[in-house]
């Protein structure tokens, strides 16, 4: 797959993201794990004491 | 057009137009994403599944006195089959439960149609709490207070089974841990 186009002009940054397979699968992995993570722990922090 | 082996036909391919139908593809799939995404909130209050529970950070010391302070008041009997506690809170009270390797107290005796307030943490570990034969699970850990309302709609003797693997030697621990939970009319 090549990276430029036929016209000289470089791929739109959005056609270079989803044509690079392996980033779109770190991206894969890594955003739902660090979303999922992050959210557990602001839910664990904001346990109130009980009243 | 490229397939799933070879690629776009077109090296620009991003800046191609986008025909009305993949538009109308990726606005139809975002909506159904975004409501699904907002109906989360709507499972706290529709359906059969594990309801909904409030929790709060406390210690095992401030739980156990919450649970004896109850036992003390509400016993009524000494379980036949166990030699246990039963207690009877009032209905519409605060009811406590107790999770600990490998058991469940005290004994609870509810009343159809009434609704308490469960109170459910643990003195060790990690406990599970799963009342048979009915959807409502919960995990139980020391240190944290689970509370959700529950009005008993059945009759009988509901077993609590421990969800979570929490040891055991001996031949007795986490496979044994049963609890039971009464309710009269």
């Amino acid at each position: 797959m090549s990276e430029s186009t036929s016209g000289g002009v470089s791929p739109h940054f959005m056609q270079k993201i989803l044509d690079n397979q392996w980033l779109l699968l770190v991206l894969g992995v890594m955003v739902p794990m660090v979303i999922y993570v992050a959210w557990g722990l602001w839910d664990i922090i904001n346990i109130p004491p009980v009243p | 057009m490229g397939t799933a082996y070879t690629p776009p036909t077109n090296p620009d391919w991003w800046r191609e137009p986008i025909e009305r139908t993949e538009i109308w593809w990726i606005v139809l799939a975002f909506a159904w994403c975004i409501f699904m995404f907002v109906w989360m909130v709507g499972w706290h209050f529709v359906g059969p599944q594990n309801m909904s529970n409030e929790a709060y950070r406390t210690t095992v010391e401030a739980y156990s006195a919450k649970v004896d302070a109850m036992t003390e008041k509400y016993t009524i009997r000494e379980d036949e089959a166990t030699g246990e506690p039963v207690v009877a809170p009032p209905p519409g009270s605060d009811v406590y439960l107790a999770a600990m390797q490998w058991q469940y107290r005290p004994i609870l005796e509810l009343k159809k149609g009434e609704k308490y307030r469960l109170h459910i943490s643990s003195y060790d570990v990690g406990h599970g709490f799963s009342l048979q034969p009915e959807n409502i699970n919960f995990q139980v850990y020391p240190g944290y207070e689970q509370v959700t309302s529950v009005t008993p709609n059945k009759t009988g003797i509901f077993a609590i089974a421990c969800g979570e693997y929490c040891g055991g030697v001996g031949g007795i621990g986490h496979h044994s841990m049963l609890g039971r939970i009464y309710v009269k009319e």
